[in-house]
């Protein structure tokens, strides 16, 4: 079974967040949010939602827009802030969408579409020190893309 | 658009030169963008309260605690408040949609500081963390939230019952003790609050632990993001209802030039073909002695 594009534009923003900090492992990059055990610096990954809206007049074929939530969990103020400014920085450019069933792993596989941001919004999140036992510093960056086919 | 009115006027029997000079003088473009934008905000005004209390609505039904009719009453009540959804537009013409949760359901701060009262009336301040959130999500949130039952089991103490009888070693059932506990803890919680809902921020951002044993909240949750998804649903809505009362009008002022023009014969000069507003004033088009279209400021 051939995965959905969907699914492949999730693993491509996925992937792609997590070649930001190919360099730095000490940055665990995960594709969902971190519900179970935490462990500081993490970036998640998560889709969020998929709107589906009229684009060409006669044509029902709708555009999709992607929403992704980033999330950036950190040790420290400034440590999650230079986690999220240099994802921002690179979120701006548009993202390769590969084809996953030509194989793992991304880089060798023929890339079939990009994901254009729309919208990128960066919020922090507070965290209460009442209801944790160690604090840690939190922020969320939402990005709204549409899709460009390349084929 | 304009451009392809003017371009087709190009020798019809018409004051082209005035025409022209008229709609640019006019500025028509600009007015019919903002009465376009005026209605799309109105119209997605007169939603987006029930699509943000449907979003909120699921996202608590979906993390368990926060279904419960004592909280969700008070999300909805906030997320009813005609203010709370604020619709602009950017410079550059796109609809920027903000749902002010902070204004009207409250802080995380206020949160924060309804839980430190909250431990101080019930006596529960300081202590291992781990130990307090185990018999929070033991002995109160399972109880109360997830149907578990709770008993002592009899030791080998005897105790005497009111008649003074020696009464045997018994199963005691805890739970509906336990139960009210946790609902007072709860109650406390919310009557603490300077805010109606400042719990919203639990909802939509979720809660996260560092894992390990003991200080962990329950139950976690994961985050909803429901004011985030709204704002794009409604933002993705404006746009869509600019762009089609802007279509709407573009038509409605090029059939209504056309037909003036094709009606030009049928009349004597003098004739008023109608009225166009701008933001100097109202014009009236008419046929000219010459027997062409001509545009003059009319009063209203």
């Amino acid at each position: 079974m051939t995965m959905f594009l969907e699914r492949k534009q999730d693993q491509s923003v996925y992937y792609f967040i997590k070649n930001i900090f190919a360099a730095i492992p000490a940055v665990k990059v995960v594709d969902e949010y971190p519900n179970q055990l935490l462990t500081l610096p993490t970036v998640s990954v998560e889709n969020m939602s998929l709107t589906i809206r009229p684009f060409e007049i006669g044509n029902r074929k709708g555009r999709r827009y992607a929403m992704w939530a980033i999330d950036v969990f950190a040790t420290s103020k400034t440590q999650r802030d230079d986690i999220a400014y240099k994802i921002l920085e690179t979120l701006e450019y548009n993202i390769p969408v590969y084809d996953y069933d030509q194989g793992f792993p991304p880089t060798t596989v023929p890339q079939i579409g990009v994901l254009q941001p729309e919208d990128i919004h960066y919020n922090i999140i507070k965290v209460i020190p009442a209801l944790v036992d160690t604090l840690y510093w939190r922020s969320l960056i939402n990005l709204t893309s549409t899709y460009e086919s390349k084929i | 658009m304009f451009q392809e009115i003017i371009s087709q006027l190009d020798g019809v029997n018409i004051a082209t030169k005035r025409f022209k000079r008229f709609l640019a003088d006019f500025n028509i473009d600009i007015d019919i963008d903002i009465t376009a934008m005026r209605e799309a905000v109105k119209e997605i005004e007169a939603i987006g309260n029930s699509i943000l209390i449907e979003n909120m609505t699921k996202a608590a039904e979906a993390s368990k605690e926060f279904s419960d009719p004592i909280f969700l009453s008070r999300l909805e009540q906030a997320c009813s408040a005609k203010e709370i959804i604020a619709i602009s537009w950017e410079p550059g013409g796109s609809p920027l949609v903000t749902i002010r949760m902070e204004d009207f359901a409250g802080t995380v701060d206020d949160y924060e500081s309804a839980v430190n009262i909250t431990r101080q009336i019930i006596g529960a301040e300081g202590g291992n963390a781990g130990i307090a959130s185990y018999v929070w999500r033991e002995y109160l949130y399972k109880p109360a939230r997830e149907g578990k039952m709770i008993a002592k089991v009899g030791g080998n103490r005897r105790k005497k019952n009111d008649k003074g009888d020696i009464a045997l070693p018994v199963n005691q059932d805890r739970t509906a003790e336990l139960v009210q506990k946790y609902w007072f803890t709860i109650q406390t919680r919310l009557g603490n609050m300077s805010s109606l809902a400042p719990y919203w921020y639990i909802l939509n951002y979720g809660s996260s632990s560092m894992g390990g044993w003991g200080g962990t909240p329950y139950p976690e949750i994961s985050p909803s993001y429901f004011v985030e998804t709204t704002q794009q649903e409604l933002t993705l809505r404006v746009s869509e209802v600019f762009q089609n009362r802007l279509n709407f009008y573009i038509e409605e002022f090029d059939s209504e030039i056309s037909r003036w023009i094709d009606e030009l014969d049928a009349w004597e000069p003098g004739h008023v073909f109608g009225v166009i507003k701008d933001a100097k004033g109202w014009y009236q088009a008419y046929k000219t002695k010459t027997g062409r279209l001509g545009f003059r400021r009319a009063k209203r």
